[in-house]
């Protein structure tokens, strides 16, 4: 479907913030979820770019959805590009998206560079719809530069931790020491992890709650051909499947539960 | 003002092997699933024929990921053929599959030669299976994992095993992978195949310079798409020309021109593939844009059109 793009910002340097129209998606999507867009209109990229939906918002009156990705290559790079009023073809919503559980009391999100965007729509919708839900934020980057989105989970009153690899924001070192340390000290049965990421962020954090018996869900990123489970290119190993020993990453997940994954 | 012609009818519909399309363009095997997972963007009903993914007797995990990596204009895959198997597709997929109007084809693969005899035994007489569709380009397990459909005697001698125990229309899919692709489709009609299916994808390799590893974990992989189809019309072309029976022409087909193209070189009919994952209701159009160059050319039946190469 072709939808108009409404917005394209850098927000930091190298990511952009992308709002499309389409109160088709806006009513639609889950927390999670995410969309197939045709970068450029010919043979090269070929395929269709997997994009996260980051937030569901109004803008002069339009339902839209809002991307928040990072520059990374040729796909990415000519998304960038893209202007406002644009048309842009997008498939979706795709996937499971992340199951929020019932009378959950404490939730913890651990987020790595651009992983952040999922979870500010996830914290966004179980904040309003829990009654008495405390939030914790675990955000990690590279640098100050890639730690992104602190304003919307200050509004959500989200105590937020902070790690940066070269110690520019918040504590020097990997966002996963602070969830280690959080874990020891604080963290107990009622707690529920949502993690989004590289893959070693997601694997450290799966271990560390699955040490101590916490739930844990982590949003994976593979590459994908079609989205919609017809290629069979984006598979996961886990512990147990219905296809096989793998699981669809486009239609199984991205959302898994850490326990399933083989990592 | 000038008032529209009225639209003559075209007659879109080939024949292969016996059966009856109501239109020559199918979806390739591997890129359509089982045909259900496309019912939310086209309707079926709509389709020539819809070729499954490959299945084996026994089910099959596949390759360690990463499985997948675009390349320019193309893709590479090395899904390792994970499929559901010939009984779990009998039993769950196929009743799925059957309400619609395509013609169902079977793809298969065996690891040995007993395997596809097997699953051609299994396949064979199920009034829902228009056709069977045999994939040769998988690693031979006794042969060291040389693949079947490089060697023109054992093409030749697992068609007629296979053609033996199955009365369903036989196609035989072609590796592309050879020096001389005429020399394996006549070894294929020697042993019996009712049609040809041609080709399957190139054998490449994407290496990451970060890391000098390779992209995919299995190393090497099936190049498809449009960066495939000059190679994919050549041998369509050179077969059409050496052999008697139909030919479907598979390889980096995009839009209707690109169709048209096959089947001016010779081809009865086509397969379309790695252009579902762009766009899953692509197949559809393409049959439209068929349509609309005949009505344009005056061709009133697409049969007329098969193997018109001009010189
Ligand atoms: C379900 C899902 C949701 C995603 N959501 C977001 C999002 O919200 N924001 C965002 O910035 N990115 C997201 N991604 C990742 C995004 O799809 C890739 O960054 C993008 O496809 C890269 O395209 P490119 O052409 O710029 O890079 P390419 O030139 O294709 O590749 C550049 C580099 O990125 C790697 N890469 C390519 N595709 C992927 C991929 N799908 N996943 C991981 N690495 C990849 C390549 O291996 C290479 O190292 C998501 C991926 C998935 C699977
Ligand atoms: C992801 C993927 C999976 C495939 N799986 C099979 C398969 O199981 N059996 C088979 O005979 N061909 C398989 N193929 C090959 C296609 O059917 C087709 O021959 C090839 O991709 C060339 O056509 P295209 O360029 O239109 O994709 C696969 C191709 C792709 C891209
Ligand atoms: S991306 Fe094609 S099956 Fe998941």
């Amino acid at each position: 479907m072709f939808v108009t793009i409404v917005e394209n910002n850098e927000i930091s340097a190298g990511y952009f913030r992308l709002a499309i129209h389409s109160p088709e998606l806006a009513e639609n999507t889950k927390p999670g979820q995410f969309i197939m867009m045709k970068v450029g209109d010919n043979y090269d990229p070929l395929l269709r770019r997997p994009m996260g939906i980051h937030k569901i918002s109004n803008k002069d009156n339009n339902p839209c959805v809002e991307l928040l990705y990072q520059v990374v290559g040729k796909g990415t790079s000519m998304m960038s590009k893209m202007k406002k009023g644009q048309q842009v073809d997008v498939l979706g919503p795709f996937g499971n998206g992340f199951a929020i559980p019932q009378n959950i009391k404490i939730a913890v999100f651990v987020a790595g560079g651009v992983g952040i965007a999922p979870l500010a729509m996830l914290a966004e919708k179980m904040v309003k719809d829990a009654t008495d839900l405390k939030t914790y934020l675990f955000i990690g980057g590279k640098s100050k530069n890639d730690v992104l989105c602190l304003d919307d989970f200050e509004k959500l009153n989200t105590k937020i931790c902070i790690a940066t690899e070269n110690g520019s924001l918040g504590n020097q070192g990997l966002v996963t020491n602070s969830v280690s340390k959080f874990i020891d000290q604080k963290a107990n049965g009622q707690a529920s992890f949502f993690a989004c990421g590289p893959y070693q962020m997601l694997k450290a954090v799966s271990e560390l709650t699955a040490k101590k018996n916490i739930p844990c869900q982590v949003s994976l990123d593979r590459r994908m051909a079609c989205g919609f489970g017809a290629c069979l290119g984006c598979v996961v190993k886990v512990t147990q499947g219905n296809h096989g020993s793998y699981k669809n990453v486009c239609t199984d997940g991205p959302v898994f539960d850490a326990n399933e994954i083989c990592w | 003002m000038s008032i529209e012609p009225k639209k003559k009818k075209i007659n879109l519909s080939v024949e292969i092997a016996g059966i009856q399309f109501q239109n020559p363009v199918l979806t390739a095997s591997g890129t359509f699933g089982y045909g259900m997972e496309y019912t939310d963007f086209i309707d079926l009903n709509l389709l020539g024929g819809i070729v499954v993914k490959g299945l084996s007797i026994k089910p099959s995990h596949g390759n360690s990921p990463p499985r997948m990596v675009e390349t320019a204009s193309g893709m590479l895959n090395a899904i390792g053929l994970q499929n559901i198997g010939v009984e779990v597709f009998i039993n769950e997929k196929l009743p799925l599959l059957k309400k619609f109007n395509a013609n169902i084809i079977v793809n298969f693969f065996g690891d040995t030669q007993d395997e596809y005899v097997l699953a051609a035994e299994r396949l064979n007489d199920i009034t829902e299976i228009a056709a069977l569709e045999m994939n040769i380009s998988c690693p031979n397990v006794e042969k060291g994992g040389m693949t079947f459909g490089t060697e023109p005697k054992i093409t030749e001698e697992l068609v007629r095993k296979v053609r033996k125990v199955t009365s369903s229309p036989l196609i035989v899919k072609l590796s592309p992978n050879v020096t001389d692709i005429v020399v394996m489709a006549k070894a294929a009609v020697n042993g019996g195949a009712d049609a040809l299916s041609i080709i399957n994808t190139l054998l490449g390799m994407a290496i990451d310079i970060k890391t000098r590893c390779p992209m995919l974990a299995n190393v090497t992989g099936g190049l498809s798409g449009p960066a495939i189809k000059p190679v994919a019309l050549r041998m369509v072309w050179q077969v059409a020309k050496a052999v008697d029976i139909p030919i479907i022409g598979i390889g980096g087909i995009m839009n209707a021109q690109d169709a048209l193209e096959f089947i001016i070189a010779g081809a009865t009919a086509v397969q379309v593939g790695t252009a579902n994952f762009i766009d899953p209701s692509i197949s559809v159009k393409i049959i439209e844009g068929i349509k609309n160059y005949c009505q344009k050319d005056k061709i009133g039946d697409i049969k007329d059109l098969i193997g018109t190469l001009r010189s």
